[in-house]
């Protein structure tokens, strides 16, 4: 397993060259001068000038990039251009209300999936897997911005129903001190019930919206692997000891379901943390997402490499992670991948 | 096949029977000029600006009415930052955009507008790219003069000169307009500021909840330039001169009176004594020497390098040294030659603020997110894009507030904005006013809403340097083809006036006896046809 580790670790570093370069000629090519934007009202070249000196945007395409190479390798990222903040301290400081979001969208989708799919599959072409099935699929198939604004308008228009918006440590609990920027688990943790509850009233549209993204799969998953497990044999012997079916379900088939249903979720959260720009856009979310698209916006470059390069970094490890868990759950696949 | 042709026929009378009974017409007969399709691409960006809240709908009025007169307009919508690098370039033909105010004077728009230093392709702010000669003398003249009657006569004439060559087409002021909860105020709209919180008496020792699009960038003063930085920057600091409420005249501030040369290049300003920093640091020369020369000196300690200092570039460069007078109270401006005229205007906005020495020199950087100065309001604390926090300054030296407090959130969508202050969530004052939202302010019992004309203009460019608005007479004929009026009831919902000179009527050296060119598609239809567009 560990030369499996070291051997995937190995790939992250090309890869990392690969996504680094794609995504600095991405850059490159966009139309637009965040010098310009910055400074808009400034006819003076020379201060456009400094600008681009200051934020490494002067002198040909390859030099530049081998030096953003080389100060990324000392894990600096520059300044934010539009922000009193570094690339570095941008992340931190909003990659937590981004995590909280995805987690909670894929806890949202793992208990509905695995419930709305296990149904399913105990009674396959029964109303409730057609149910199923097209509520799955319509979930996959809609558009998130479009659920989310529809979301919005339903439950938090005049009404108190939900919050929207961005939310802060001001807004779920006046009086007190939070010390990191996960709010709501934070909150839990304090057992402030009545911030936890406020953060709740923030976090729960915009996670239905995005849990959306992960349901269809780990739905369809789900039913898949029920139907496999539940036709086996060891099933059919659990059965004719005269185990309560209640007892087979839970016990016998829906533990060994979900072994790859735990993977797929696994691999969700990497889509969901970078899926989540959209969502996070419409309902103004403070975290990362929005923060990426306003940057892209003002061709903020430091800032659109930084994060895009973490989103890279994001899904090659947490990929990495689900495959180790998945050797760790299943020896059979260890023999396999040695 | 027979039933799609006669429906077509029908359609086709239909049509023609619509063109015959519209005043101006589109067929193109009812004048007796016939006009050969004149191509030509309106660019526009896709963000709202204070000057233009809805880009889309002024580019689409224009359009229409282009197209009454002859011309074949595609519109061409810009994701913003490739547009303003676009017209910078002068690579459009036709644009909209607008200019707010830097400094109350007509200068800040002739200048960067119309004049022909400003007209570089890559930087350009006129992006007309006009570049007259009898403008440029005006300008510069009217610039080495500090002779109100001689100014405003050069600056008339340079208006005139412009309305006729025709390089753009001033379309509208726009109205600033902010909302309030009645309990608080007064409040008013300012000219060349954001509201002046220090002026609110009711509610006393009440707090007041500012809801504004979005957070600040930096507070330090002398490195901004963003609007919600400026907003909360005014209420934290003095400047030596402000603006008298509701007007872009001058009032002494820190400075209780000033001198100047005879060739006006040194200007000596006398310190207000006994006024003290939030951090009881005093007020001195010192600190207010300390203000100018660290954005002025690229070796100051305080001139952090990763800063733009745009202002100073922008407005100051002509300051050669500031120093200490003949005692610790005093502070003398030297500059490189006669002042210009709006000098005073230029000390009074929000770059000039005088923050505390001894917190810059213990804060270094730090200080852009606690700024000490010696504003009506202390800063107390900032939640980084949430809010933030300011206290009264029990010892302003101007009497203190009547507001305990004052506390800045924001919200970037306008209607969101609106809701809030009407169901009172955390807001008692907005501003950035979507227009659409203003009759439903306006008739809820419990809103005040001011309105003022800003200091800005939106404008049409068109670029001179290409075809065909290379011709005095098309650009006319685009003029006389406009229907300004009808612009700023469905684009601005009535909340602007209607402009004729680039410079807005607030200003003096506004020329108030041109008379604009009436929406008249006949005699476009001449020009076009003169300017060798006509139907052989």
């Amino acid at each position: 397993m560990l030369v499996l580790i070291a051997r995937r670790l190995l790939i992250v570093l090309p890869m990392l060259l690969v996504m680094s370069f794609l995504v600095f000629t991405l850059v490159e090519l966009f139309p637009g001068d965040a010098c310009l934007v910055k400074h808009e009202k400034s006819g003076n070249q020379e201060v456009i000038d400094a600008c681009r000196v200051e934020h490494h945007l002067e002198g040909p395409f390859f030099e530049r990039y081998f030096a953003f190479l080389g100060r990324a390798s000392d894990g600096d990222f520059g300044d934010a251009m539009f922000k009193n903040e570094s690339v570095a301290e941008l992340i931190g400081s909003k990659l937590p209300a981004t995590i909280e979001l995805s987690l909670f969208a894929l806890l949202i989708a793992f208990v509905l999936g695995t419930w709305i799919g296990t149904r399913s599959a105990l009674k396959p072409g029964s109303w409730f897997d057609a149910l199923g099935q097209i509520v799955s699929m319509a979930g996959v198939s809609i558009p998130v911005f479009w659920l989310g604004m529809m979301v919005m308008s339903l439950f938090a228009g005049e009404g108190d129903w939900f919050e929207v918006g961005a939310w802060g440590p001001e807004k779920i609990g006046p009086g007190i001190d939070y010390s990191t920027a996960f709010l709501m688990t934070e909150s839990l943790v304090r057992l402030e019930f009545g911030a936890f509850l406020t953060a709740l009233k923030y976090i729960v549209l915009p996670a239905f919206t995005l849990a959306t993204i992960p349901l269809a799969t780990i739905t369809r998953m789900t039913r898949s692997s029920v139907l496999e497990e539940a036709s086996k044999d060891y099933v059919t012997t659990a059965r004719a000891k005269g185990l309560s079916e209640r007892r087979v379900i839970r016990h016998h088939v829906r533990r060994n379901a979900l072994i790859p249903v735990v993977t797929i979720t696994g691999l969700q959260l990497g889509v969901l943390l970078s899926g989540a720009v959209l969502t996070e856009r419409v309902f103004s979310w403070p975290g990362l997402g929005t923060e990426m698209v306003e940057a892209a916006g003002m061709r903020d470059y430091p800032v659109i490499m930084g994060c895009m390069l973490f989103f890279v970094i994001v899904f090659v490890v947490v990929n990495l992670i689900v495959d180790v868990l998945y050797l760790w759950i299943d020896p059979r696949m260890r023999t396999a991948a040695d | 096949m027979r039933r799609i042709g006669s429906a077509s026929v029908l359609l086709a009378l239909l049509l023609g029977l619509g063109a015959c009974g519209s005043k101006d017409g589109g067929g193109g007969n009812d004048h007796g000029i016939a006009i050969e399709p004149v191509r030509i691409t309106l660019s526009y960006g896709n963000n709202s600006r204070p000057y233009m809240p809805s880009p889309s709908s002024v580019a689409t009025q224009v359009a229409i009415a282009l197209r009454d007169v002859g011309f074949d307009v595609t519109l061409d919508k810009k994701e913003w930052a490739s547009y303003l690098q676009m017209v910078k370039n002068g690579e459009h033909q036709m644009a909209l955009l607008g200019w707010s105010a830097d400094y109350p004077d007509a200068d800040n728009f002739l200048y960067v507008l119309l004049d022909k230093d400003n007209a570089v392709p890559g930087r350009a702010n006129n992006i007309s790219f006009y570049t007259s000669d009898e403008v440029h003398e005006r300008l510069m003249a009217a610039r080495n003069t500090h002779d109100r009657a001689e100014r405003t006569r050069l600056y008339h004439e340079a208006q005139e000169i412009i309305f006729e060559d025709c390089p753009m087409i001033p379309l509208v002021y726009t109205e600033k307009a902010i909302a309030y909860r009645k309990g608080f105020g007064p409040l008013g709209v300012e000219a060349m500021s954001h509201p002046i919180l220090r002026l609110v008496t009711e509610p006393v020792d009440g707090t007041l909840s500012y809801l504004r699009g979005q957070d600040s960038v930096r507070l330090d003063p002398g490195d901004v330039s963003d609007g919600e930085s400026s907003k909360v920057i005014e209420q934290v600091f003095d400047t030596l001169l402000r603006f008298k409420p509701g007007t872009t005249e001058v009032e002494p501030s820190l400075a209780i009176s000033w001198t100047s040369s005879e060739d006006k290049a040194t200007w000596t300003f006398q310190i207000r004594p006994d006024v003290k920093f939030h951090d009881d640091s005093p007020v001195d020369g010192a600190a207010v020497v300390n203000a100018f020369e660290r954005q002025r000196d690229p070796e100051h300690p305080h001139h952090f390098k990763d800063g733009a200092w745009e202002f100073w570039h922008g407005l100051f460069g002509f300051v050669k040294q500031v120093r200490l007078g003949a005692h610790p109270m005093e502070v003398v401006f030297e500059l490189d030659g006669p002042a210009p005229p709006f000098f005073l205007g230029q000390l009074a906005q929000f770059s000039s603020s005088i923050p505390s020495k001894a917190a810059l020199d213990k804060l270094g950087k730090d200080f852009r997110s606690n700024p000490v100065g010696s504003g009506p309001f202390k800063f107390v604390r900032w939640e980084t894009g949430v809010s933030i926090h300011l206290a009264r300054n029990d010892a302003y030296w101007d009497g203190a507030p009547k507001l305990a407090s004052v506390v800045f959130r924001n919200s970037n969508d306008p209607t969101v904005r609106s809701r809030r202050l009407r169901t009172n969530k955390d807001a008692d004052l907005i501003d950035n006013i979507d227009p659409e939202t203003v009759p439903q302010l306006e008739q809820d019992g419990d809103i005040e809403v001011a309105r003022m004309p800003g200091v800005n203009v939106g404008y049409l460019a068109m670029n001179t340097t290409k075809k065909p608005f290379d011709d005095k007479r098309v650009r006319q004929a685009v003029a006389y083809a406009l229907n300004k009026a009808r612009i700023i009831k469905l684009s601005y919902r009535g909340l602007a006036k209607q402009a004729t000179t680039p410079v807005p009527p607030t200003l003096p050296g506004h020329n108030g006896s041109i008379v604009d060119r009436k929406r008249d598609a006949k005699k476009a239809r001449e020009l076009l046809r003169d300017a060798g567009f006509g139907k052989k």
